[in-house]
């Protein structure tokens, strides 16, 4: 076992266990941290993969910006705990879980228990380049520049979204 | 670096240009004339005019822009008639939901938003238009989310209810997770095959040796994210209360354009990855991944039968439409699920068909809401009496959905049943046809009360300006003749079928 | 005039639309009417012509088709809008025409005052349109469109005074009884239509059966098709079990009684079978089955006749039992029989109908016959007219009736056999019986309704003049199908001009026994002395001797109340169709499906309303999760379907 598959084990499993904590806790705020801690185990997942920048820009813009975004609104709010909806409906719980475990038991079967596909003769040497920020500038304006403006597009309509929604009741 | 080749791309995305600079546009005119903005719509149609002469000139023309410099055999997106001929169904959508919202009261209460409103309908027809062309499945994603976004906040634009907030916020929760899945599917996918351009894809798919099962799931997952926004089963359920909470202008579109994009993307999908050739009866052979007739067929006449069933008990009309509208993804479905370019015709015709039927039937929905400020159905006792007119188009939009001659949606429902009967797929026509006699019960429901009821006290004549007269006779004129003559649409559908790279 | 035969279809439609649109601005009644009868006569006047052109012609060139338009064209399927001129759609469309042009001019007299006048018109013209493409279209498509289309109108007209009651329930309801019935036939015929598309790559007429003719396929195909269609029929034509709906029809306007459910709509499916007999022919168990629903109905309906007592009623049984013998016709392979029964009955039954509406109108919208009495009195030419046909639909000799009942129940015994013969002839006897009971009643003895608030009166000349030409067709409409015991051999003229179009179900049905003309005429006289009796008995018995009939009644208490409450058939198919139907839907799809889980948690929820308002938010969250879930379960259940096909 080498190193890098020890750090992925273990990368993995506190993002596992981060993100359940998260949908778990009644505690907004609380849930807000252990999704930091979640961020964080998925940059390092990212570096593994050789995306650097990928694994920088994860924690400047979400573990940075967004989150503090997110507990100050929290705390603007002033949220207390949030009621669970499954404490109403029992039943519901039951049946969630039953299918989040079977779909994992496919997930694992597909996983584990079939024939693998062929591989692909990746470029491993050319990866550690290409997670360069130099790399993946060239891309997004040369092969990607739709997608690029597309996403551009996106985020403006989001901010008109967010301009409409946010304002108080029209008169 | 050589980058001409962006330049050159520019010639194929004119009508998306278009469409991108009439959002910027808009916003600066919002902020402009923040007074009165009385000159916003005019800009809007101006450019949904102008995005629409642009597509009407992609027509016949077939090519691959903004190429990938690793393999510039493909590119991001692929133009050909198949995506003209949905944009247009896209832009003469766009402009009946202009004069939808010209006339809608509850649009009309808001003007000081109506910068922001026609901005957002201008990110939606972007995110469409890019989605009917594009092939490769990031940009898939990113104009999906374009459209998505710009939906759930036209859901709950007018805020003035709490059920369109409420209709807002569900759309946004339903469309996460869906297109989350979606986002798992194609990233399975990209690891499988190594590439997010669907052709490559496709090439991949039939030279390498893969985990069957892998890919399925993969195929399962994106189909999730295209289920919802067609409002397939078991992916419909947000959609009767989003279409009820939504303005009904926002609802129509909705209804039309945003069903029509999610399938021109999925047959896009299915045809470009899939498909490995066409014979010469126009018979698709598919990439043995899985019993893909099976899967579709059960989805089909699972959305129809739960949509048609759930239908028959709404006593609200735009609820009862949004269920019907359900049930017609079902019926579209059965023109994919037959593999044939028969199939295909028959989903162009029928789109063609629903696009003024439905709307039709919304635009006079909404005229007599804006009146009685209700959708019941008991609000229409005796209408037909005291306002013919209105009664009388509607009845006909109405029968049309049912698919009764000698309406437009009889031939539209006609040529989907020709291609199942020619694909000897007679358990599905039966099963699809028992669901339009069960639709039959909650359009002439409808009628009865319009008609077969007498007026109550409360029964109102409402009053109609010419403008509205001239939409709906606008959307009645091709219901009757393409009820009767209907050889023009066959042939436009028949020769835009064409899809880039068969 | 062949040419120009779509002119028939034209002009009523161009009527339809001047009434329909402009009607309320016309506001004149008699230019309405006017309007509405000149579309229709003219379009009679072109059809006779095409009738006396295509008589000129020789018998093997008597088909002709008149192409307007190719109307699709897709995978195969060709499908023109072309209609078929040939003597049976003629024959047909002289009735339609004929007939139709008649009662609407009676509707002027009728309708007049009506508030929706325009709108009578606009509908009646709109059935014609309809019953035309039905009639002349030349493919089961521009068949099928006319029979959606006089199903619509059917509906429009039943429900036109919707604002009245009908018996138990509501005018409406009674149009959507009829509606409803009608799908299912409807729906038995559309897949016909598929199975004849798949089977014979056509749907097309002279395409199809002469594929039917010379194609190898098989007997089972065959029957499956003739067994849909005859669904179809079934339907349109109120044969066992779906006849509920004719007799509710009568909550109509008169006028609409005696056009579409007597004369002519409610012969769509008669004429539908004759036009596929080699299909039929084909199938010769289905052919019983068509004898014996016939039979069965003819009877059925006849006995039911016995005891209405609103005279619509005993109209819309008899029509009933009318379109059964046509179907008796059918069975047995006699084709132009039964459409010779299409034709004399459209001309005693209209006339019936009309007769009836006559004194519905003079008695202020009485209808029942208990309260009518001695109304020859004052209504001699209603009273007149309506004997003459009386007379005729018993099968009084000389009269119409006569010669094609005669034919009917004399090819029930020679291509079928006795039995038919035996419950044919005593459906006539009492065929006979309840006319003349609803004769007697009407017009002799003494005034049973207050004098001094009813005032019975002849009905205007626009009314009676139709009444005394159907009058006259009653009489001598028969005179073109004598019979060949007396007019020599080949001598049926209308046997002779139909005979083209059935030759070829006549080559492939089985070759019948023969059978002396002595049989012929001692089954004859049997069956004309009996309904003479029973027209005797039937007088006597309602003038003279009435307790007799209040004492069979009593005696028999349980087959008159069974009678009288139509066999409970309408409460029969309410517990066995309609309840389990609602029941299901309502219980298992709505409330359980929809409200249980859907609206259980959303608006079920929302009756807590009041309770507590916050829950209800949080409900409503729940129910977007919920929604999810079944999302998630929807994708593992396909993945596992995967998983265990590959």
């Amino acid at each position: 076992m080498n190193l890098e598959i020890i750090l992925f084990i273990v990368l993995a499993l506190v993002a596992v266990v981060s993100s359940v904590a998260m949908i778990t806790r009644p505690h907004p705020v609380i849930s807000a941290v252990f999704l930091i801690l979640n961020f964080f185990a998925l940059s390092g997942l990212y570096l593994l993969l050789n995306a650097q920048f990928i694994a920088v820009v994860q924690v400047i813009v979400y573990a940075g910006a967004i989150m503090v975004l997110f507990l100050f609104v929290l705390m603007l709010l002033n949220t207390n705990k949030e009621d669970n909806i499954f404490k109403q409906n029992k039943a519901l719980k039951i049946f969630a879980i039953a299918i989040a475990v079977l779909i994992f038991a496919q997930v694992a079967f597909l996983i584990f228990f079939s024939s693998p596909s062929d591989a692909l003769n990746s470029q491993v040497a050319e990866s550690v380049q290409s997670g360069t920020i130099q790399q993946i500038g060239t891309k997004l304006y040369t092969d990607y520049i739709l997608p690029f403006e597309a996403a551009g597009f996106l985020l403006l309509a989001a901010t008109i979204g967010a301009l409409v929604l946010s304002k108080k009741k029209f008169e | 670096m050589d980058l001409s080749f962006i330049t050159e791309s520019l010639y194929f995305v004119k009508p998306e240009i278009a469409a991108s600079a009439s959002i910027i546009l808009l916003v600066l005119l919002d902020l402009i004339f923040h007074k009165n903005k009385t000159i916003i719509p005019y800009v809007a149609l101006a450019g949904i005019i102008i995005t629409g002469i642009f597509v009407v000139d992609q027509f016949n023309i077939s090519g691959f822009a903004f190429l990938s410099t690793d393999n510039p055999k493909y590119g991001m997106i692929a133009v050909d008639n198949f995506g003209a001929f949905f944009k247009l169904i896209i832009i003469i959508s766009s402009i009946f939901v202009v004069a939808f919202s010209a006339y809608s009261d509850e649009i009309n209460k808001i003007t000081d938003r109506l910068g922001e409103y026609y901005a957002l309908i201008f990110g939606m027809i972007l995110g469409m238009l890019v989605l009917i062309s594009a092939s490769d499945l990031i940009l898939i994603y990113l104009s999906m989310e374009l459209l998505s976004l710009s939906s759930y906040v036209l859901a709950g634009f007018t805020k003035l209810r709490d059920r369109s907030s409420e209709a807002s916020l569900k759309y946004l929760l339903y469309g996460a997770t869906s297109t989350g899945m979606m986002l798992f599917g194609i990233s399975i996918l990209y690891g499988l095959t190594g590439s997010t351009n669907l052709y490559i894809i496709s090439a991949a798919l039939q030279t390498q040796s893969l985990n069957l099962l892998t890919l399925a799931f993969s195929i399962i997952l994106i189909f999730a994210g295209i289920g919802y926004k067609i409002s397939s089963a078991p992916f419909h359920f947000w959609t009767p209360d989003v279409y009820e909470g939504a303005p009904i202008s926002i609802t129509a579109y909705l209804s039309v354009a945003s069903k029509a994009a999610g399938f021109a993307l999925l047959i896009r999908f299915i045809k470009t990855t899939f498909v490995t050739f066409v014979d010469d009866n126009g018979n698709w052979q598919l990439l043995q991944v899985f019993d893909w007739e099976s899967l579709l067929i059960i989805i089909s006449l699972l959305t129809m039968t739960l949509g048609n069933f759930t239908a028959l008990w709404q006593r609200n009309l735009k609820r009862m439409l949004a269920y019907s509208s359900i049930a017609h993804a079902g019926y579209l479905m059965l023109g994919l699920l037959v593999f044939s370019n028969q199939g295909l015709i028959a989903i162009l015709i029928y789109f063609t068909i629903y696009l003024f039927m439905n709307l039709g039937a919304f635009f006079i929905v909404m005229v007599i809401a804006n009146k009685t400020g209700s959708e019941d159905i008991d609000d229409y006792d005796g209408l037909g009496f005291k306002s013919s007119f209105l009664g009388v188009s509607l009845a006909i939009f109405l029968v049309s959905l049912t698919g009764l001659p000698p309406t437009a949606g009889f031939i539209g429902k006609l040529y989907l049943f020709i291609a199942l009967v020619d694909a000897k797929m007679l358990t599905v026509a039966i099963i699809a046809l028992l669901n339009t006699v069960v639709s039959l019960y909650y359009y002439i429901r409808v009628l009865k009360h319009m008609f077969l009821t007498s007026p109550t006290e409360k029964t109102e004549k409402i009053p109609l300006n010419f403008g509205q007269i001239a939409v709906i006779i606008i959307m009645l004129i091709p219901i009757l003749l393409f009820g009767v003559y209907f050889s023009p649409v066959v042939d436009l559908a028949k020769s835009y079928i064409t899809i880039l790279g068969f | 005039m062949i040419d120009y035969i779509y002119l028939t279809v034209l002009l009523p439609l161009l009527g339809f639309l001047i009434n329909g649109l402009l009607g309320p601005k016309i506001k004149n009644e008699k230019l309405i009417g006017i309007i509405g009868s000149s579309t229709v006569g003219i379009s009679f006047l072109v059809v006779l012509f095409a009738l006396i052109q295509t008589v000129g012609l020789p018998a093997d060139q008597r088909t002709n088709v008149v192409e307007l338009f190719t109307w699709l064209n897709v995978a195969g399927l060709n499908i023109k809008f072309a209609y078929l001129v040939d003597p049976l759609s003629l024959t047909m469309a002289m009735v339609v025409t004929g007939v139709g042009f008649l009662i609407h001019v009676y509707s002027i007299g009728y309708m007049h005052g009506d508030k929706a006048f325009w709108k009578f018109f606009a509908y009646l013209n709109l059935f014609i349109f309809a019953m035309m493409n039905l009639i002349l279209g030349d493919n089961f498509v521009v068949l099928f469109l006319g029979w959606e289309g006089v199903g619509l109108c059917s509906y429009l007209l039943i429900g036109f005074w919707y604002e009245k009651n009908f018996e138990k329930g509501t005018v409406p309801q009674a149009a959507k009884k009829a509606f409803i019935v009608n799908r299912i036939g409807d729906f038995g015929f559309l897949l016909g239509m598929f199975l004849i598309y798949s089977t014979f790559d056509s749907l097309n007429f002279l395409d199809v059966f002469s594929k039917a003719e010379y194609f190898p396929v098989s007997e089972a195909t065959f029957g499956l098709i003739a067994i849909f269609l005859f669904i179809g029929a079934k339907g349109k034509s109120a044969q066992i079990p779906l006849f509920v709906w004719l007799p509710d029809a009568m909550a109509g306007p008169t006028p609409v009684s005696a056009l579409i459910h007597a004369a002519t709509m409610v012969t769509a499916g008669v004429y539908m079978v004759a036009r596929a007999s080699i299909i039929f022919a084909s199938a010769p168990a289905v052919m019983t089955v068509v004898a014996v629903i016939g039979m069965l109905t003819a009877f059925f309906a006849a006995t039911i006749g016995l005891v209405q007592n609103d005279i619509k009623k005993v109209l819309a049984y008899s029509t009933v039992s009318q379109l059964g013998y046509m179907f008796l016709a059918l069975g047995v392979g006699a084709f132009s029989a039964g459409i010779f029964h299409v034709m004399t009955h459209a001309f005693f039954k209209a006339l019936l109908f009309l007769g009836a509406g006559s004194i519905i109108h003079s008695m202020h919208e009485e209808q029942n016959i208990q309260k009518y009495g001695n109304l020859k009195k004052y209504m001699p030419k209603t009273f007149i007219t309506f004997v003459i046909a009386a007379f005729a639909i018993s099968g009084f000799p000389g009269l119409s009736g006569f010669f094609s009942k005669d034919e009917i129940l004399w090819y029930s015994y020679a291509n079928g056999n006795l039995f038919f013969w035996i419950v044919g002839a005593i459906t006539a006897v009492l065929t006979a019986f309840y006319m003349f009971r609803l004769v007697t009643l009407t017009f002799f003895g003494k005034e049973r309704f207050n004098k001094s608030e009813k005032h019975p009166h002849e009905s205007p000349a626009v009314m009676t003049i139709p009444l005394m030409i159907l009058a006259f067709l009653a009489v001598v409409g028969g005179y073109i199908g004598i019979p060949e015991i007396f007019s020599g051999e080949h001598g049926n003229v209308f046997h002779n001009w139909l005979m083209p179009v059935f030759a070829a179900a006549d080559r492939k049905m089985a070759v019948y026994g023969t059978h002396t003309h002595l049989e012929e005429i001692v089954l004859m006289v049997i069956s004309v002395a009996a309904a003479l009796g029973a027209i005797y008995a039937a007088y006597i018995i309602y003038t003279k001797r009435i307790e007799v009939a209040n004492k069979t009644a009593s005696k028999l208490k349980g087959l008159y109340t069974t009678l009288f409450n139509k066999y409970y058939v309408d409460e029969a198919y309410e517990f066995a169709v309609i309840k389990p139907i609602q029941k299901g839907s309502e219980k298992l799809l709505w409330k359980f499906f929809d409200v249980k889980i859907v609206d259980g948690i959303v608006n079920g929820a929302a009756s807590l309303v009041d309770v507590v308002s916050s829950v209800i938010r949080k409900m409503q969250t729940g129910v977007a999760q919920f929604y999810l879930i079944i999302m998630s379960l929807g994708i593992a259940l396909v993945l596992f379907w995967i998983i265990l096909s590959l």
